[in-house]
């Protein structure tokens, strides 16, 4: 059932990335001379302890930030030397992101803060659908603080994929959950993967997370220490933490 | 440094733009305080002190002709502490760069400085005691031909030219200002008075032995109507035109006008603008304690007390607000210098110092304090009432309860991005309403800015192009047969000539006498209409007079009573005659009637005082020429110089003032929208930022926020534009004096103006929420909890 994406077309091209933060007088490095190529359709996870970077690499990825040195192309895109407008548009046409805290506009239902969205694409999910799809078709006239906060995460990962993005940028998704809720989230992102085939980033601090990977990167202090392929991938309900 | 106060520091750098906004508002407004409170007092004791020093008097007295011997009459009269009797002519001066002959009043010189009404010596000094072709000659006058000490003027008196030597230049409280004669044109260049010695003036007017003006000076326990009634019936016999009060004297009045609306606006406009910058440090200091709930609750846990944190609240809404007095202390003062001088090109003080009286000093300090309370009271009532455990919570629940508009508008088919703007508007409905009505305020206030052109521009347009059409309106030096009037017709250059009739009457009316004018009209006139204020053309009636509005107002007559009033000529009779009409015009109280209705009043065959002159374009120059050489013409006004001079005096100052209000009106547009922008941003940064990152454009984020402000545009301006023509006619109504009404009346122009400038404003507030918006740093929002 499972398939290897290793004769895929890559996504992203990372080369000698390296990210540097002036605070006065003290260089903070974020990021120091990463190389990953990540390619169509894989589901990542990134493990490391905290600073050492995962943040600022997937902010990267994302569009929403620079680096200091080396390239990163998103197809054909160089999006080093892109502007701002055209990092915009790229994130409008291929991004979705999730955030630890989920960040739902709550003057707005479930459905409504998921609607919003439909207007960056011309081809949209239905918005029944998008909701249907994380298992809150029951709950889609609440408004956020009517719901959990795994419901909560389970919006937001409707409101992300339902413009239907090459991408799907998770930043810690269960880090504020408990674990039986965290396995729901994680699970709605894994449907998704397989259904939409989205390429996956996913970073956590939690490494019994990595075995639902395809590839784990692990990272320490800004540099990326090793890139494992997953041998037995394990549907995120059968995860044992 | 207390910890305390170095969040306060960090927190005012936070709020920058606001707190500038706010400081600047108050700035204003106690400059605007200060300086029209201490301008007032100045005026105010400037006048009691120039009117003690040169002994004003309190009681005019004027006669055709009367002997000395009368001095001692007056001087037994009950209440009389002090007479001068005197002579005062009005004469013609030639000052050859001038086109025109400059009309001027000659008087008798004061002895000594403790003489009533004695001169204030600006430079120079007073004429030596046999010096008989020596003059004093009015300050202001003097300056305006470039003339000084030892030039010599040319007078014309009785026809004959007489050269004098300048010993000195001088003024005196009875010419604050000196205006043209029959206009309300300030015009220093071709109006003077000079003094010469008495015995000299007498011998020029064959009045050896005798006065034509008597000035009085009562003791200030008797009442005064009674001295002058008895004063009155001294002199009837003598062509006396009755003696007036202070009141009567049109320099006391133009100044005592001016101090009086001086007052009011000293109280207003100041209020207003306090009251706008207590309203922004109210919702700043909101927000400041919004934003820390936390904060507070961290401080009060560490063990701060109540009434540490109270004052450190306090310590920052009264930093602002003093800092802004302090600034407005300064711009106050060399305002006030500035406004002072400019006073003085109109009211001729021997000096008008601009001092700001303690007690100015004081209240705006008070005021201070008071604002600040007021800006800060409410916030740090919800200070007080946050317990250390509550204010570790947000704020307010997330939870969102749909509101009025989300209703009415949940129907309606629109995009989540319209809704969730609406939705902006709903949950912040009051602080939007709050805004829309400052923005309306700031329009409103441009709308009256601008007004005072309109209205100027208006009466210009009525006084000379409807109602005075003559080019050169003429003075004679006594009445002459209205076909010998008419002879100037004859001039080479004059097209036409119109004699016209003046009489100086006091009008008797219920409850006061009124002393003005009655003019000839003529209904066949060429050049010159009665007409109202809208520019509407009044036939003079064919029998009675007519008489403007507002005097018959203010008299309590109506058309159709029998007005009784004095001809203040050789008779001083008392006559009655039917009010036929009243018509509403803007400048000046007086009466008209045909030249026929008044020769009969007067029993005489029909005479001229003065003519119209319509001349032809290219003999302008010399036409007037001609006229300089005729003694018998005292008075020559030109339409056109009129025209300019109006124009230099009151457009100067309507600029001024349009100005500082345009001013004023951009500070509170600015501070409020830019503040309520702000506000929004810092409300909603996480959110917008959580848009951004999910890929909508700047543009679109921009439009969420400023949706709110559109809004307020779409409704604040058209009220603000009502609001600004009620206020405007509001000022018409207050301002209605004796000698000026203003009309109302708001052009396309303004209204266009008052609109576009807010609209500017607020295009840079969303230029600048553009910005803020480009600039949003997405990476750290992604950190915070919403
Ligand atoms: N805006 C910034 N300015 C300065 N230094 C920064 C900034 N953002 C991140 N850093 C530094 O860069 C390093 C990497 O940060 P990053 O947020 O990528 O870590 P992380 O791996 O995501 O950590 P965590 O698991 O705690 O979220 C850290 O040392 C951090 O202090
Ligand atoms: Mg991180």
């Amino acid at each position: 059932m499972h398939i290897r994406h290793d004769n895929l077309e890559p996504l992203y091209i990372v080369e000698n990335v390296s990210k540097t933060y002036v605070m006065g007088d003290v260089d903070v490095v974020a990021l120091r001379d990463v190389s990953i190529t990540i390619r169509k359709g894989e589901l990542i996870v990134i493990l490391g302890a905290s600073g050492s970077g995962k943040s600022t690499l997937l902010n990267i990825l994302g569009g929403l930030d620079t680096p200091t040195t080396g390239q990163i192309r998103f197809r054909t895109t160089e999006l080093t030397t892109a502007t701002e407008r055209q990092r915009t548009e790229y994130r409008r046409a291929s991004i979705g992101y999730v955030f630890q805290f989920y960040n739902l506009i709550p003057s707005l239902t479930a459905r409504e803060n998921v609607q919003l969205v439909t207007d960056l694409s011309s081809t949209p999910l239905d918005v029944d659908e998008a909701l249907q799809l994380v298992g809150l078709q029951e709950r889609m006239d609440h408004f956020p603080s009517q719901l959990s906060g795994g419901e909560q995460q389970r919006v937001a990962i409707a409101r992300a994929i339902v413009k239907r993005p090459d991408v799907l940028l998770c930043d810690e998704p269960t880090g504020a959950l408990d674990l039986a809720t965290g396995i729901v989230v994680l699970d709605v992102i894994e449907q998704i993967h397989q259904r939409f085939d989205t390429t996956v980033v996913l970073i956590t601090h939690n490494a019994s997370i990595a075995k639902m990977a395809d590839r784990v990167v692990q990272m320490r202090s800004g540099e990326i220490t090793t890139v494992t392929d997953v041998q037995d991938r394990t549907p995120p309900k059968d995860l044992v933490w | 440094m207390r910890a305390l106060t170095r969040k306060a520091l960090r927190e005012v750098k936070l709020l920058r733009g606001q707190l500038v906004a706010i400081i600047l508002l108050i700035a204003a407004g106690s400059a605007t305080f200060i300086m029209m409170r201490s301008m007032h007092t100045s005026l105010v004791e400037s006048l009691a002190s120039y009117y003690q020093s040169q002994h004003y008097p309190d009681l005019f007295v004027d006669v055709k002709q009367a002997p000395n011997q009368l001095l001692a009459n007056l001087r037994a009269t009950p209440g009389v502490t002090d007479v001068r009797l005197r002579i005062r002519k009005r004469i013609s001066i030639d000052i050859p760069d001038l086109d025109e002959i400059a009309s001027a009043e000659v008087l008798s010189l004061p002895e000594s400085q403790h003489d009533l009404s004695s001169i204030y010596i600006v430079s120079g000094r007073m004429p030596d005691k046999d010096a008989h072709d020596h003059v004093v000659l009015y300050a202001p006058f003097a300056e305006a031909n470039d003339l000084h000490v030892g030039d010599s003027v040319t007078m014309l008196i009785n026809g004959k030219r007489l050269r004098a030597c300048i010993a000195g230049t001088g003024i005196s409280p009875e010419f604050l200002i000196i205006m043209s004669p029959g206009t309300l044109m300030l015009d220093n260049k071709r109006n003077a008075a000079l003094w010469m010695h008495h015995e000299a003036l007498a011998a020029r007017f064959d009045m050896t032995g005798g006065w034509n003006s008597a000035l009085v000076r009562l003791n200030p326990k008797f009442n005064i109507d009674q001295s002058r009634r008895s004063i009155d019936d001294m002199i009837a016999s003598y062509g006396s035109f009755g003696a007036s009060t202070r009141s009567e004297q049109m320099s006391h009045r133009f100044i005592t006008d001016e101090i009086r609306q001086n007052e009011v606006s000293a109280l207003i406009i100041p209020m207003i603008i306090y009251g706008v910058a207590v309203f922004l440090l109210n919702v700043s200091m909101h927000r400041l304690v919004s934003t820390q709930r936390s904060v507070i609750a961290i401080l009060r846990a560490f063990g701060y007390t109540r009434r540490a944190i109270v004052a450190h609240y306090l310590v920052i809404a009264l930093a602002i607000v003093v800092v802004g007095t302090l600034l407005g202390m300064v711009v106050g003062y060399v305002g006030g210098v500035q406004l002072a001088s400019w006073y003085m090109e109109f009211y001729r003080f021997p000096r008008l110092l601009f001092t700001i009286p303690p007690a100015v000093w004081g209240t705006s300090f008070v005021i201070a304090i008071v604002a600040a309370l007021m800006g800060a009271g409410s916030a740090i009532r919800t200070v007080l009432k946050l317990q250390p455990a509550d204010a570790m919570r947000p704020p307010s629940p997330k939870s969102f309860r749909p509101r009025l508009i989300t209703k009415l508008t949940s129907m309606l088919s629109m995009t989540v991005m319209s809704r969730l703007m609406l939705q902006n508007i709903d949950r912040r409905l009051g602080q939007t309403i709050l805004v829309l009505v400052m923005t309306a305020l700031a329009t409103s206030i441009i709308v009256i800015s601008r007004y005072m052109n309109d209205a100027m521009d208006h009466m210009m347009r009525v006084e000379y192009d409807r109602a005075r059409l003559a080019d050169a309106t003429l003075t004679f030096a006594s009445a002459i047969p209205e076909h010998e009037a008419v002879a100037l017709e004859r001039l080479r250059g004059v097209s036409r000539a119109e004699p016209y009739r003046l009489i100086v009457v006091d009008v008797l009316g219920r409850s006061e006498t009124y002393r003005t004018t009655l003019t000839s009209r003529s209904p066949q006139s060429h050049l010159t209409h009665i007409v109202d204020q809208m520019g509407q053309l009044q036939k003079p009636p064919r029998e009675g007079i007519v008489m403007t509005e507002h005097l018959s107002r203010r008299l309590g007559l109506r058309v159709g009573d029998t007005v009784r009033m004095v001809l203040l000529e050789s008779g001083r009779d008392t006559i009655s005659i039917t009010l036929a009409g009243t018509v509403d015009e803007a400048l000046g109280s007086q009466c008209y009637a045909t030249s026929e209705t008044m020769a009969d009043l007067c029993n005489e065959e029909p005479v001229a005082n003065g003519a119209f002159l319509a001349i032809a374009a290219p003999a302008q120059a010399y036409v007037q020429k001609q006229l300089k050489e005729r003694p018998a013409i005292i008075g020559v006004l030109l339409r056109e110089v009129a025209i300019r001079s109006f124009r230099d005096v009151y457009g100067a100052n309507v600029l001024v003032v349009a100005s500082y209000l345009l001013v004023l009106a951009c500070l509170v547009a600015t501070g409020v929208l830019y503040n309520n922008a702000r506000i929004m941003m810092a409300e909603r940064s996480v959110e917008l930022a959580s848009l951004r990152i999910q890929g909508f454009r700047i543009g679109e984020v921009a439009r969420l926020v400023l949706g709110e402000q559109g809004v307020v545009l779409l409704f604040g301006i058209p009220v603000g534009l009502a609001l600004g023509a009620l206020l405007c006619y509001t000022i018409t109504q207050q301002v209605e004096a004796d000698v000026l009404r203003l009309p109302f009346v708001i052009s396309h122009k303004t209204l266009m103006i008052s609109s576009g400038v807010i609209v500017g404003v607020s295009l840079a507030v969303a230029l600048r929420i553009y910005q803020m918006i480009r600039r949003l740093d997405l990476i750290t929002v992604l950190k915070e909890r919403v």
